[in-house]
C-alpha cells in the first residue's frame, strides 16, 4: 500500500496551524479580557441579578438577605485595592478568588462564609460581560423600598369592646335616684293638690297601691310585659344552661364564636389566605397523628426569618415576639440562647374523656380542614366556628357518606360487613360512618 | 299625664335587663360546670392544665402553667419499627450541618426511595402543600409568598439543574440561606419523595408523561439503592442533628 505522505503532512500542518491560532486567540482574549461592549446592558444585569443573586443578596444598603447587601460593592472592592477581574472570578468561582490570598477576601470568608457556616457562594456560570452587566445594574442603585406586607391587606382586628364601666352604673344610679326623686316630687304635689281643692284622703295611698291602680287600669299590656319577659327569660336561661359545660363555640345571647386573644395577633387571611400557604404547612402533624399540632416558632421562623415586616403599625413587634421566643437576632440574622416558648391559646377544646384523631378525618375520611373549622383563611383572628358537641359529632357521622373508594381501610371494612349488613345499609344506597360504628360508645370514649 | 310618664321607666327597665343580660365575653370559653371533663389527670398534649386552680389547686397550677405539656421526645430517640425495610427512615442524619456536610451529602447521598407512580404521585401531593407557595407550583420560583413581595425571589429549579439529591436533602433537612429546616413538619420518605419530583421539574419533563413511561415499564426493575453512609465518624456532629 502506498502512503500518501504528502498529503498526511500537509493535513498535519493545516491543523496544527488551526490549532496554533485558535490557542492565541484565546490567550489573547484571556490576557487582556477584552470584553464584549455590547453585551454589558443594565437591563441584562437586572434580569441576572433578579434570577441569581437576588435570592441571597439585596440592593439596598445594609440589608442582609444571606449574604451581604451588594450596594456599593463595586466601590468595595476597588477601595480595597482589588482588581476587576478578580471581582469576576470571585463571582464565577469564590475558591479560585480565595487562593489569591487578598486580606479583603480572607476577611470576607471569616465574616460570612465560616461564621455563619453557609457555606460558599455558590459558584455562578456567568460571564464577564455578565458580571459587568450586574455591575452597571447596581451602579443604578436599584434599591426600591420594600412593599411591606407585599400585596396582602393589613389585619384587622375586632375592635376593643366597651366593658360596662364603673361610670355607667353611677350614672345609672342617679338617673334613677333623679326618676324616683322627680316621681316622689310629682305625687306629692298631685295629692297636695287634691287636699286643696277640697278631696280629701284619710290616708296618702301607698306606692303599693298606686302600682295595683295602674296595672288594674292597664291589664292587657302589663300581661303583654310580663309574657315577654318571661319568654326572653326563659330563652336566655336555656341557651346559657346549653352553653354549661361546653367549652367554647357559639355563645346564642351574643351571636359571636369563642374567639379568645392570642399572645401574638396572628392572621390566618394572611397567612393562609393572601399567601395561599396550605394548612398542613404549619399543622403538619393533622395529616400524621392525634393532634393538628400548634406549630412550634421554628415553622414561624422558616418565613420570619426573612420577613420582619408587615403592613401593620405594630406588625414589627408582633414578628419579634416570635425572635424572642427562639433567640433570633434579625439584625445579625444569628441564633443566641434560646427564649420562652410562646403560649398560644388552644381555640379548639375537646374534653380529655373524648378520643379524637385529626389523621383519621383528615387523610383516611379526606376531609377538608374548613368543613369543621370554617373558613378559617378568611378570619383575621380565629374563631371555633363549629360547637364541638357531642350532638355535632355524630350527627356528622350519621350523614357522611363514607368514601370507601380508592380507599384500602375502608375497602377492607366494606370486605367485612357481612350479606344482611349490607343489605340493611345499602337500604340508602350509601354506607354513612355510623354504620361503619361511627355510632359506637367506645369508638370515642374509652 | 300618668301613661306618658310610666310607660318609658317600665320599658326601659326590662330593656336594660334584656341588656345586661347578653354582654358575654367572646374570649372567655363559657362555664364550665364539671372542670374535670376537660381536664382529666392524665395528661394530655396542648391542654393547659395550669388553667384551672380549682381542679389541682393554686401552687400546683402556677407550676403546671409553665410547663408546656407538648414536649420533644427525649434526645436520640429513634421511632420503633417493626418493618426492617422501612427502619431507615428512623435513622439520624448522619451530614453535620456544614459546609463540609453539605459537600459530602451532596456526593454520597442517594434517594433511597424507589421511582415509582405511587412516589412520584405522593411527592408531587406534599409539594403542593409544603413548597409550592414559594417555589411555584412548577418550581419556577413564583410563588405566591415571592409574587405578592414578601420574600426574595427563589431560584428556579431548572437555573439549578446541577444540585444534586444529596444537597437536597440536605438544605431540606438543616435549610440553607433563606430556606428554613423542614425536617419537623417532613418525614425522611416524604422529603425524599419531594426531592422525587423536584428532579422532574427541574429536568422540565412532564409529570404525566413520566407517570406513564415509568408505567410502561414497570416490568423493569425499579430504581433501588440504601443511602450511602460515608465511612468519615460523623458521631460529634450529632448536637446538630435536628430529629
Amino acid at each position: 500500500m502506498r502512503i500518501d505522505y504528502f498529503r498526511i503532512l500537509k493535513l498535519k500542518g493545516l491543523t496544527t496551524t488551526v490549532v496554533l491560532f485558535s490557542c492565541f486567540t484565546m490567550l489573547t482574549f484571556s490576557a487582556h479580557a477584552q470584553l464584549d461592549s455590547t453585551k454589558i446592558t443594565v437591563e441584562s444585569g437586572k434580569k441576572i441579578f433578579e434570577a441569581s443573586c437576588a435570592t441571597c443578596h439585596s440592593s439596598c444598603p445594609d440589608e442582609v438577605i444571606t449574604g451581604p447587601s451588594l450596594f456599593g460593592v463595586a466601590d468595595r472592592w476597588s477601595e480595597a485595592g482589588l482588581s476587576r477581574e478578580l471581582l469576576r472570578l470571585w463571582v464565577q468561582n469564590p475558591n479560585a478568588a480565595k487562593a489569591s490570598g487578598e486580606k479583603y477576601i480572607n476577611t470576607l470568608w471569616t465574616e460570612w462564609v465560616d461564621r455563619r457556616a453557609a457555606g460558599v457562594m455558590t459558584a455562578q456560570a456567568v460571564s464577564d460581560e455578565d458580571v459587568e452587566s450586574i455591575l452597571a445594574y447596581l451602579d443604578t442603585k436599584p434599591c426600591k423600598p420594600k412593599a411591606e406586607g407585599g400585596g396582602c391587606p393589613p389585619q384587622v382586628l375586632p375592635e376593643e369592646e366597651e366593658s360596662v364601666s364603673l361610670w355607667m352604673y353611677i350614672t345609672l344610679f342617679l338617673l334613677l335616684v333623679l326618676i324616683f326623686g322627680a316621681a316622689g316630687v310629682r305625687r306629692q304635689l298631685k295629692y297636695a293638690n287634691l287636699k286643696k281643692e277640697g278631696i280629701h284622703y284619710d290616708e296618702m295611698p301607698s306606692y303599693m297601691d298606686e302600682l295595683k291602680m295602674l296595672i288594674g287600669n292597664n291589664r292587657k299590656l302589663f300581661s303583654v310585659i310580663v309574657l315577654l319577659l318571661v319568654a326572653f327569660g326563659a330563652k336566655d336561661i336555656w341557651y346559657t344552661l346549653k352553653d354549661v359545660g361546653v367549652y367554647g363555640g357559639h355563645d346564642y345571647n351574643t351571636g359571636l364564636n369563642y374567639r379568645p386573644e392570642q399572645p401574638i395577633d396572628f392572621s390566618h387571611k394572611i397567612h393562609a389566605g393572601c399567601n395561599e400557604i396550605e394548612c398542613v404547612y404549619c399543622h403538619s402533624s393533622a395529616e400524621k397523628g392525634k393532634h393538628a399540632e400548634i406549630p412550634s416558632s421554628n415553622v414561624c421562623m422558616n418565613c420570619h426569618k426573612h420577613i420582619k415586616k408587615g403592613k401593620r403599625e405594630n406588625s414589627e413587634q408582633e414578628i419579634q415576639k416570635i425572635y424572642d421566643a427562639v433567640g433570633f437576632n434579625a439584625d445579625t440574622k444569628t441564633y443566641g440562647e434560646e427564649g420562652e416558648p410562646i403560649k398560644w391559646v388552644k381555640v379548639h377544646n375537646l374534653p380529655d374523656h373524648v378520643y379524637f384523631n385529626h389523621s383519621q378525618h383528615v387523610v383516611v375520611a379526606g376531609i377538608e380542614c374548613q368543613e369543621c373549622h370554617g373558613p378559617v383563611e378568611e378570619m383575621d383572628v380565629v374563631e371555633q366556628v363549629a360547637p364541638l358537641t357531642m350532638g355535632w359529632c355524630i350527627n356528622c357521622h350519621n350523614e357522611t357518606e363514607v368514601a370507601y373508594k380508592e380507599n384500602g381501610y375502608y375497602k377492607e371494612m366494606h370486605k367485612r360487613f357481612t350479606k344482611d349488613d349490607l343489605r340493611k345499609f345499602l337500604e340508602d344506597k350509601k354506607i354513612t360512618a355510623r354504620e361503619m360504628g361511627g355510632w359506637e360508645c367506645a369508638k370515642c370514649h374509652y | 299625664m300618668k301613661r306618658n310618664f310610666t310607660y318609658p321607666v317600665v320599658l326601659g327597665a326590662a330593656a336594660l335587663m334584656l341588656a345586661v343580660s347578653c354582654t358575654t365575653e367572646e374570649a372567655s370559653p363559657g362555664l364550665e360546670y364539671m372542670p374535670d371533663m376537660y381536664r382529666s389527670p392524665a395528661i394530655e398534649a396542648y391542654v393547659d392544665y395550669g388553667q384551672d386552680p380549682y381542679y389541682i389547686g393554686d401552687s400546683l397550677a402556677i407550676a403546671q402553667r409553665n410547663t408546656p405539656s407538648a414536649r420533644k421526645p427525649v434526645k436520640g430517640t429513634i421511632p420503633f419499627s417493626t418493618d426492617a425495610d422501612k427502619a431507615w427512615e428512623n435513622f439520624p442524619y448522619m451530614y453535620a450541618n456544614s459546609a463540609a456536610g453539605y459537600d459530602s451529602a451532596g456526593a454520597f447521598l442517594k434517594n433511597p426511595v424507589p421511582l415509582t407512580v405511587a412516589n412520584l404521585n405522593a411527592g408531587k401531593t406534599i409539594y403542593d402543600k409544603f413548597c409550592d407557595h414559594c417555589h411555584g407550583k412548577e418550581g419556577g420560583g413564583d410563588g405566591k409568598i415571592v409574587t405578592n413581595g414578601n420574600f426574595p425571589p427563589v431560584p428556579a429549579y431548572n437555573s439549578i439543574a446541577g444540585l444534586t439529591e444529596g444537597k437536597m436533602f440536605h438544605t431540606l433537612t438543616y435549610g440553607k440561606g433563606n430556606m428554613g429546616s423542614h425536617a419537623s413538619q417532613l418525614t425522611k420518605k416524604e422529603r425524599w419523595q419531594i426531592i422525587q419530583y423536584v428532579k422532574i421539574l427541574q429536568t422540565g419533563k412532564k409529570l404525566p408523561e413520566v407517570l406513564a413511561s415509568l408505567e410502561t415499564s414497570a416490568a423493569t426493575p425499579a430504581i433501588t439503592g440504601a443511602a450511602i453512609v460515608p465511612e468519615t465518624d460523623h458521631s460529634a456532629d450529632h448536637d446538630n442533628n435536628h430529629e
